[in-house]
């Protein structure tokens, strides 16, 4: 792990940040299967290729890691607003209580810093030696 | 070699950001597409364009527009609005000839902080938003200062200034509007009244040889009720309940008696207050009513308050002195089962498994002036226990001067009339008639409005029976003093008869409704307490004992007209019927639960029902499963090609003019519902909306629908123009956005209870007709009005968008309403069907009523409209029908409305606000129609529609029932404004919007931005790995 650099560790902390997103999103009022799979795609992809860097099995994909995963966490974010639509609709409107909306929020901004992260960590180098 | 590896990370790094805005974009695309009928009302936008591939020259307006302008169709309402909101405007005090104001020598000073802020109309469906630019909103001052009164400004200033402020309510409104659910009743309100500090030594000399005009108001709104319980949420301020005068309201008239020539109240509200005080007041000289008037009605009131209209209107309820008198009272309001989780009764309700909520309507037929006045007539005539203290608002024996400050039906005018009932005639069956003589004996010309009461035979302990019903009513043009006119008042039989639960009648079957034998009085009055007082009257041979409201009212058993029905009749208008509403009685489901109110006993129907435990059989509606989707049948037909279209449903005589629609029971209505594909019937089903999406099949293109009782609502049409696009300008009614009226807002009109109190059918039937203007104006089909349910109580905060406590009213105003606009082809939907009467967790409570009850008050509101089919469409309501979602409850939208009353429009249900309560599977086999939604579906636990197609197709019976839904619907859309433009020749073409090609060029942007990345990416890393190889061969070294 010594050879890792400074991008590495903004995926890692991506990846925290979707796993962040898997323990937030149950908190959203309707909720797509979907979603779930981003998130924990994103996380999974992180946690093998960590595997895989830490038994020094293959360090290829290190480079496409965070595109991949910015990716998922755009999607996750996207879609989980889909299903939400109406009910931020009526909290606009003042027909619905805030409280029922901040669940997606929170979600939002795990999904959003993840993506920003993964898009940082794209531009930086994931090893040093790479 | 560092600068390959660098371009290779920002390569990487534009590809993660293409990348993650292609996500999006996508994402993105699917949210759009889904709400895409949304975003175009929206926009003024549109999926499809008609094309007539004929000549061209066929005349394709079925359906005409009286008017050559936009502009003139605005004239004309804002007019109306001013006529309705003037003849809606009800005088219920004037001692000292204090109105009409002389705006030439008399200055008027407004008070109240609420004069300041009144109330128009409601929030969401019936509020009152005009365009910004060249529309006005006319509050009080602007209306008065229109109309030429001397305002003195020193008040208004105050009333402006930073320092009251804090009091206001906002824009009129303190309500505070809800979808969610709630779990204890709503605990504050805010009147917006201002203590008597504010009120400094010069601005209340400034009103001191000035007329007062005191405000009085409370506001309106959808998802919102009042509660007697409330608190007052204004600063400093209390009172007993909301509907009663606050104490900074009861100091500021204080302040307006002492610093004015004459002190005139003014009530700005659609819920009845508490106002006996003010009523005995001597230092207040008149109490006038107005409503809530629009945006254009407090030009019309002030008419009334300058004498330039006499004022002619009549209260659509009963003013009581304690707002929370009525039995209904006793039950309104939040309760909740005690366990009806879905898991079985053994698992506890907790914060995240709470039950559902109900509401038991104990008080049965005695709702509104049916209590007050019935219980009068036996506190007179001395039975039922009718003077015990319970049910009394004071505590000791009941007696109605105490009850009642103002009867339904009252109001006086600026001049005096007399109303002989000259004849009644009967015909059981037919249609009956009396004929009443107006005569003007005062000194002012003026309109009256006589209203023609009943009292029909009452056994004691035998059916309930109300002791005075209003059957019908007409109003005579403008008389001149001493001008006499005869009015002719049409009703028929049915609207007084009975139902009996226990009849049983020839054919066997259970339930009728009875006309018992005896004397029925028939007479007129000024409201329904005076005409019971001539009942009595003449019943008794006396007026001893009799009470009347005011010093205006006439006891006159002369003005009584006897019929005698020598044999009961239980048959005649029991067509088709018996029981249906069975399971809404909650006796029925957990015996000996509620004791309901009986004029046999008065002393009875007082306890509060607030827990039930709901059996086995009533979980079963709570489950939200009243129909299983299982493998029947041999199928049913979908896409059958017969080669027709809508077009050829319609019937055109030799000239070409159109001359209605063909038969519901010709065969071209299954043709064409057979034409359709399945794909299409869902969609109509689950994606029904505030429009109905295109049906290519059978070129029936998208149609627009939208609330409300005031107009289509601003917020959701928002102007004329939206509803077009570029390839319909060729018809005479289309209205680009250029047009200097084309933003302005079409929900001008008052709102329903002054409408009702006009008590003209004319103006009424205006109403339709002008609300089919807009329909042709600003293509819309359909407009989710009039609002028919009854004013159960006072605290129903929607009760503006209902017309009357009173369903014969209601019926009647609605039945006008409706005939004028269909007749000019918009097509009206009455809601909210049934029994919507309070709007706390109106989603999914569960309403229980006696069968007498529900079909003699609320149904037979809107019994009328739909038996006449005056209306094309229904929309259902939120709440249950017992345990039952009632928009699936095909007892009622069936066996009753279809079968008995013989409705052929077609349903829709309200807004999806529970899409599990609310489903599409049990409202399509209940005989509901569309399911007004965009994507609610998506988020409940049996899914779409669409996902359960499959499951769908294997079930002819629930195919079956699809297709006799969807029948009614293209029924009456045939004879409807829709069709304007549409021809034999016409073909439906689907567009993307610009907005759509916006994003899907921008899908595409980042796609080949991303794949473009990827591969000059791939590509500098290749080079750069064939580099470190070449490197290395050469015994280089990596850094």
């Amino acid at each position: 792990m010594k050879e890792k650099a400074t991008g590495f560790y903004f995926t890692l902390a991506a990846a925290l940040l979707s796993i962040a997103g898997l323990v937030l999103y149950p908190g959203v009022m309707y909720r797509l299967t979907i979603v779930y799979v981003f998130c924990a795609a994103a996380a999974m992809l992180t946690l093998i290729t960590v595997i895989c860097a830490i038994k020094g099995i293959h360090r290829a994909v290190f480079g496409a890691l965070p595109v991949i995963n910015a990716a998922l966490m755009a999607s996750a974010g996207a879609w989980a607003v889909s299903l939400m639509v109406n009910q931020i609709g009526y909290v606009i409107a003042e027909l619905d209580d805030k409280s029922t909306i901040m669940g997606l929020i929170y979600f939002e901004i795990a999904a959003v810093l993840a993506m920003l992260l993964n898009i940082i960590a794209s531009f930086m180098k994931q090893e040093k030696n790479a | 070699m560092k600068g390959n590896k660098k371009s290779g990370t920002v390569w990487r790094g534009l590809t993660s950001i293409t990348a993650s805005l292609l996500a999006i974009m996508v994402g993105g695309t699917g949210i759009v597409n889904v709400n895409a009928a949304f975003i175009n009302s929206r926009l003024g936008t549109s999926n499809y364009k008609y094309i007539d591939e004929g000549d061209g020259t066929s005349d394709s307006t079925y359906f005409k527009s009286d008017y050559t302008s936009l502009s003139d169709v605005i004239d004309a309402k804002n007019a109306l609005a001013e006529q309705i909101a003037a003849e809606g405007t009800v005088l219920l005090k004037n001692d000292n000839q204090a109105l009409p104001i002389n705006t030439k020598s008399e200055k008027v000073t407004l008070w109240g902080l609420n004069s300041h802020n009144p109330t128009l109309g409601g929030m969401i469906g019936s509020s009152t938003a005009v365009a910004e630019d060249g529309q006005t909103a006319y509050s009080l001052e602007a209306a008065l200062a229109a109309k030429g009164f001397d305002v003195n400004q020193k008040m208004i200033d105050l009333y402006s200034s930073d320092a009251v402020t804090a009091y206001a309510r906002k824009g009129g409104h303190a309500l505070q509007p809800s979808f969610g659910p709630i779990y204890e009743n709503p605990s504050a309100y805010g009147v917006g009244e201002a203590p008597a500090s504010i009120y400094t030594d010069d601005v209340l000399s400034s009103a001191d040889q000035t007329a007062a005009i005191v405000v009085i108001s409370r506001d309106s709104s959808e998802a919102a009720d009042y509660n007697p319980g409330m608190k007052n949420a204004t600063e400093g301020d209390s009172f007993t309940t909301p509907l009663a005068l606050s104490d900074y309201e009861k100091s500021m008239i204080a302040l307006a008696k002492k610093h004015s020539t004459k002190v005139i109240v003014m009530i700005n509200a659609s819920n009845a207050l508490e106002i006996d005080e003010l009523k005995k007041d001597s230092e207040i000289d008149s109490i006038v009513w107005v409503g809530d008037p629009g945006v254009n009605g407090f030009l019309g009131v002030a008419d009334v308050l300058d004498g330039t209209e006499n004022p002619s209107g009549h209260l659509t309820d009963t003013y009581a002195v304690d707002s929370t008198s009525s039995p209904a009272m006793t039950n309104f309001g939040v309760y909740n089962y005690t366990n009806n989780s879905a898991s079985g009764a053994a698992d506890a309700m907790n914060a995240d498994n709470k039950s559902d909520w109900f509401v038991v309507e104990s008080e049965g037929i005695y709702t509104g002036y049916k209590y007050y006045e019935t219980r009068y007539e036996d506190s007179v005539l001395g039975k039922g226990s009718a003077t015990a203290a319970d049910g009394s608002s004071t505590g000791s024996a009941w007696n109605y001067a105490s009850e009642v400050s103002y009867p339904f039906g009252y109001g006086i005018s600026y001049t005096t009339f007399s109303q002989q009932l000259e004849s009644v005639d009967v015909k059981v069956g037919g249609d009956s008639t009396a004929k009443v003589k107006v005569t003007n004996t005062g000194s002012v010309a003026g309109k009256s409005a006589a209203q023609l009461y009943v009292q029909v035979p009452y056994t004691e302990g035998g059916l309930e029976k109300s002791s005075i019903q209003l059957v019908g009513y007409a109003k005579t043009d403008v008389l001149k003093p001493g001008e006499s006119a005869e009015l002719t008042i049409s009703f028929t039989a049915d609207l007084f008869a009975s139902y009996d639960e226990t009849a049983v009648k020839a054919d066997g079957t259970e339930g009728a409704w009875v006309l018992e034998a005896g004397d029925y009085y028939f007479t007129v009055g000024n409201g329904a307490h005076e005409a019971l007082n001539n009942v009595i009257a003449d019943k008794t041979g006396s007026t001893d004992r009799l009470v009347s409201t005011t010093a205006q009212d006439t006891i006159d058993a002369a003005n009584v007209q006897k019929w005698n029905l020598a044999q009961t009749d239980m048959e005649t208008y029991s067509a088709n019927v018996q029981n249906q509403l069975q399971d809404m009685d909650i006796n029925k489901q957990i015996p000996g639960t509620v004791e309901y109110t009986t004029r046999s006993d008065w002393t009875k129907g007082w306890k509060t029902i607030d827990a039930i435990t709901p059996t086995d059989d009533m979980m079963v509606g709570l489950n939200n499963s009243l129909y299983e989707l299982t493998a029947n049948g041999d199928g049913a037909a979908w896409g059958v090609d017969s080669g027709v279209t809508i077009f050829d449903a319609m019937n055109f005589d030799d000239s070409g003019k159109f001359t209605g629609v063909k038969a519901l029971n010709d065969p071209i209505w299954d043709q064409l519902v057979n034409q359709m594909t399945l794909d299409e019937a869902i969609q109509f089903i689950e994606k029904g909306g505030d429009d109905v999406e295109n049906i290519d099949s059978i070129m029936l293109g998208r149609t627009y629908a939208n609330d409300g009782p005031l107009g289509f609502t601003y917020d959701q049409v928002s102007g004329y123009y939206m509803r077009w696009s570029k390839s319909m300008s060729s018809e005479a009614t289309y209205v680009a956005q250029t047009d200097d009226k084309a933003d302005y807002s079409m929900n001008t009109m008052p709102t329903d209870p002054v409408v009702a109190a006009t008590f003209n059918a004319d103006l009424q039937t205006q109403e339709g007709d002008l609300f089919a203007e807009d329909g042709l104006w600003s293509n819309e089909s359909s407009l989710f009005a009039p609002g028919m349910n009854i004013h159960r109580t006072p605290y129903n905060a929607r009760n503006h968008e209902y017309y009357s406590e009173d369903p014969v009213l209601t019926s009647a105003a609605g039945i006008a309403v409706c005939k004028g606009a269909e007749a000019k082809g918009l097509e009206m939907e009455p809601k909210h069907f049934a029994f919507n009467h309070q709007e706390s967790n109106r989603s999914g409570v569960s309403t229980f009523i006696s069968e007498q009850g529900a079909r003699e008050t609320e149904l037979r509101a809107f019994q009328g409209v739909m038996s006449s089919n005056s209306c094309s469409g229904i929309m259902t309501a939120f709440n249950r029908a017992g345990t039952k979602f009632v928009g699936a409850y095909s007892n009622l939208l069936i066996n009753i409305a279809r079968n008995e009353w013989g409705y052929e429009g077609w349903y829709n249900t309200d807004m999806i606000n529970g899409a599990d309560y609310m489903n599409w599977r049990d409202i399509t086999a209940g005989g509901g129609g569309n399911c007004l939604t965009t994507s609610a579906y998506d988020t409940s636990k049996l899914g779409t529609m669409a996902a359960s197609k499959d499951k769908i197709a294997k079930d002819t019976k629930f195919q079956q029932m699809m297709k006799y839904n969807i029948k009614f619907f293209l029924y009456q859309m045939a004879d409807s404004n829709a069709m304007n433009g549409t021809t034999s020749t016409t073909v439906i073409r689907h567009v993307l919007t610009w907005y759509q090609i916006l994003i899907y060029s921008l899908d595409a942007v980042f796609t080949v931005l991303t794949v473009l990345f990827i591969a000059i990416g791939l590509k500098k890393s290749r080079k750069s790995s064939i580099k470190v190889e070449t490197m290395t061969d050469q015994g280089g070294e990596i850094r």
